[in-house]
């Protein structure tokens, strides 16, 4: 198992290591975008994975494969660490070179072999080695032990072939001379051939034919367990060969095969530890293997309007899961529907099954310890590459390159001393830009914008490589996007629309939590709701009232708070005509008055009170005015008077005296036409 | 006996005094009728009368005279609606309504003339003029 979980990592580790974080789109729209938005294609239930940006969106969360914890806090963990330069860590490596310098090719002698060995215990002494050396050196033990043990019964086997020889002898001698052999072999000494004995020949020989296969059987049981007991102690020192490959500790895999070698001179380095944990897997060939089935029925189409679909289906031997996205616009849409995703066969065993497939089939890829050999030196060569060109970028101030650079070598090369003696003010660097990207990862995911603009300024300061352009693209939209809510938002608060209101206020937040401008503008809001509210309420009551000229006095007030109701609306507009006629009347009224024309001033001042007979201020200035020309008024209000009563002749002459005492009266003017045409009608 | 002589009016100066009669007679009938009204038969309208309540003088016959102010309205079935200044004998002008019916399209009414006229207050309180002349 921590074979396998070291493959994994190592192989995470190979591959495209980097710090993408601020560049990628997946980051911007899954972070910043709203959960409404970026359905995708396959919508949002299906795992779906970025190798450009090496991120994967599931469920509407966006997971960097790069950053996580375990990643995170390991890379981290060696950006704080001290370099490895102390004399201890010298001597570590003096001592391991020193090893690697006794085996190299052409310098094993069994002197040198035995003196490497003895430097393993003390090259195990250092924090660095983690005992890996101590490892090396008990399977190097088992090794001769295992040779001994096989000199052992090779000499144990010299000593049961000379007792067979003496067995044998002592059975052709206690053969008598009845005995008689037919079609036996022509080796008369062989006890397999046919040989009629008599009884008393037969009771004689009897125990040294058993003492003889005895023999025999040790002798082939010494003969299996000599081979076995190479065979064992060479898949051991593989494994651990293997094991040190995939813990990365390169320098090791050279120790380990150098020593293998040297111990197994028979030329034989193929590597059968991973057939041999293939082999030792429990498959169970019932099982089957896991199978990944997907089926495209598309049905795509351009319509209006948004959504999205998901849906779950059931195949007829596995489970599926069906997906369809849709993305719209505001002028039109596409949908894309009928991708169904599933995995068939899907168990423990059919996956333990899967895994020692992989494992035979890496086997045979790398079957020989000189391959392992030859990738140890290429990965040893490939990260002090990498350090080299850290070092480089570091200097050119391209922090994004050098720290992306760094991780990939810190990943390969963990352990590798150019790795390991890397200056911590060196490191540092990468580790406050690794910080920085990590946060700004983190305040796009929870969209906090302005964090995020912050370090997007930060890093661009910083790292002269790092590109602003992506995620300043994915804040401004984000930025543009909140606005567009919060601008819905107040309309839909004019228009007392409050589940739009609602509606938009949550958009909003939801794609820019501490947008600055959202507490305002909910305040203004709810502040510009209770004014509405309150000026609504207050309309209400002086409508009742009928105090139109206090509507009046405050008509701006009224209009804004009424523009969403149309049947305020109504009502306002019919008071505010009303009391602009009076208004006007009044102010016709004041002027006439001033000409020392009473009579028009009264006349005016009745054309506004019949439209607005409540107002007081009408009633003041009519009362005023109706003192000041008196017969004017009497003549008029007797003809109204008559003319309400069908006098109409007297209304007539009432009229015409009105207009006597006044002759630019309106009102007995329109009198006079309005009775003489009912006369001659 | 002898007669005696009677004495005898001469005939031509008969003729004379008959004729001096006839001539003051036609000149005292042309002055009388000159100043005569011809509808001193009806009663004259009292205006604050009929500016107080019009319809209970509905059906009477009465003479106003007075001054053309204005043409309020005409129909040729109906005839034309006046209005006229009556001036009472307290100089105050009332002016009033009188409605000249179509049997009367015969006659011009002019503007600031005065005429003197014979009318009935019709059923709707209007002043119909029965007969009119200048006066």
């Amino acid at each position: 198992m921590k074979i396998l979980s070291c493959f994994l990592l190592l192989f995470i580790g190979l591959g495209e290591a980097l710090f993408a974080q601020e560049g990628n789109s997946k980051a911007a729209t899954g972070g910043a975008r709203p959960p409404q938005m970026n359905q995708g294609f396959l919508g949002r239930d299906v795992p779906v994975m970025d190798p450009g940006s090496d991120t994967s969106t599931f469920d509407g969360k966006l997971w960097n494969m790069n950053n996580n914890r375990l990643f995170r806090s390991r890379f981290e963990k060696y950006l704080n660490a001290p370099a490895e330069t102390s004399e201890a860590d010298q001597q570590y490596e003096s001592t391991i070179n020193q090893i690697l310098t006794l085996l190299s090719p052409g310098k094993v002698t069994s002197a040198n072999v035995d003196a490497a060995w003895k430097l393993l215990p003390k090259a195990s002494e250092y924090r660095s080695d983690a005992n890996l050396c101590n490892s090396l050196a008990d399977v190097i033990y088992s090794v001769w032990l295992a040779k001994n043990e096989s000199a052992r019964l090779e000499m144990a086997n010299r000593t049961l072939q000379r007792e067979k020889s003496a067995l044998e002898w002592n059975y052709r001698m206690n053969l008598g001379p009845s005995a008689t052999t037919s079609n036996g072999p022509s080796n008369t000494n062989s006890p397999t051939s046919t040989t009629t004995l008599t009884p008393q020949d037969e009771a004689r020989v009897e125990p040294i034919k058993e003492a003889l296969s005895d023999v025999r059987a040790t002798m082939v049981n010494n003969k299996l367990k000599k081979e076995a007991s190479i065979v064992q102690a060479k898949i051991d020192f593989q494994s651990l060969i293997i094991q040190y490959f995939a813990q990365r500790r390169f320098r090791h895999v050279l120790i380990g095969t150098r020593f293998y070698r040297s111990l197994f001179g028979d030329g034989d380095s193929r590597l059968n530890a991973m057939d041999q944990i293939a082999s030792s897997l429990p498959v169970d060939k019932d099982a089957g293997q896991v199978k990944i089935k997907a089926k495209l029925d598309p049905k795509i189409s351009a319509k209006g309007g948004s959504g999205a679909y998901a849906g779950a289906g059931t195949g007829t031997s596995g489970n599926y899961a069906s997906a369809g996205g849709e993305t719209s616009s505001s002028g039109g849409g596409f949908n894309a529907e009928g991708v169904q995703l599933g995995v068939e066969n899907l168990g423990v065993e059919s996956l333990i099954s899967a895994g020692a497939s992989g494992l035979k089939a890496l086997g045979k890829m790398i079957n020989s310890l000189g391959q392992i050999d030859s990738l140890a030196n290429e990965a040893i060569r490939d990260v002090d590459e990498g350090i080299e060109s850290y070092k480089f970028l570091l200097e050119k101030n391209e922090l994004k390159s050098a720290t992306e650079r760094l991780f990939e070598t810190f990943m390969m090369g963990e352990y590798m001393p150019s790795v390991r003696k890397l200056s911590r003010d060196d490191k540092r660097r990468a580790l406050e830009f690794t910080r920085k990207t990590n946060e700004l990862l983190a305040a796009l995911e929870v969209n906090d914008l302005t964090r995020a603009e912050d370090l997007i300024k930060e890093l661009s300061q910083t790292a002269r490589d790092f590109d602003t352009s992506k995620p300043l693209a994915v804040v401004e939209t984000a930025k543009t996007v909140s606005a567009m809510h919060l601008a819905k938002a107040k309309a839909a608060a004019s228009s007392g629309d409050r589940t739009t209101l609602e509606t938009e206020l949550r958009a909003a937040t939801e794609i820019w939590p501490r947008n600055p401008a959202l507490a305002t503008v909910s305040g203004s809001i709810f502040s510009q709701t209770d004014v509405q509210q309150q000026a609504l309420n207050d309309f209400d009551r002086l409508f009742a009232q009928k105090n139109y000229r206090q509507i009046f006095d405050d008509k701006v007030r009224y209009i804004a708070a009424t523009a969403m109701y149309p049947e305020r609306q109504e009502k306002l507009k019919t008071i505010l005509d009303r009391v602009q006629g009076a208004e006007t009347a009044l102010m016709r009224a004041t002027e006439l008055a001033k000409r020392g024309d009473p009579a028009g001033a009264w006349e005016s001042v009745e054309h506004g009170f019949s439209d607005y007979p409540d107002d007081p201020k009408l009633n003041q200035a009519r009362a005023d005015f109706t003192t000041q020309a008196a017969e004017f008024v009497r003549s008029v209000r007797t003809a109204q008077e008559m003319e309400r009563k069908q006098q109409i002749g007297s209304s007539l002459a009432w009229y015409l005296r009105a207009l006597q005492d006044y002759p630019n009266s309106e009102i007995a003017r329109d009198g006079i036409d309005r009775i003489s045409a009912a006369i001659v009608k | 006996m002898a007669r005696r002589a009677h004495p005898t009016t001469p005939s031509k100066t008969l003729f004379f005094v008959v004729l001096a009669f006839l001539t003051l007679a036609g000149i005292g009938a042309y002055y009388f009728q000159k100043d005569a009204n011809p509808y001193r038969t009806a009663e004259k309208l009292i205006p604050s009368d009929y500016y107080e309540n019009a319809n209970s003088l509905r059906g009477n016959v009465y003479q106003i005279e007075g001054t053309i102010l204005n043409s309020l309205a005409w129909n040729p079935e109906k005839g034309r609606l006046f209005s006229i200044r009556v001036t009472t004998g307290d100089s105050k002008n009332w002016p009033l309504p009188i409605l000249i019916p179509s049997s009367l399209r015969q006659i011009n009414i002019q503007k600031n003339q005065s005429y003197r006229a014979k009318v009935r207050i019709n059923d709707s309180g209007i002043l119909l003029v029965e007969e009119v002349q200048k006066s």
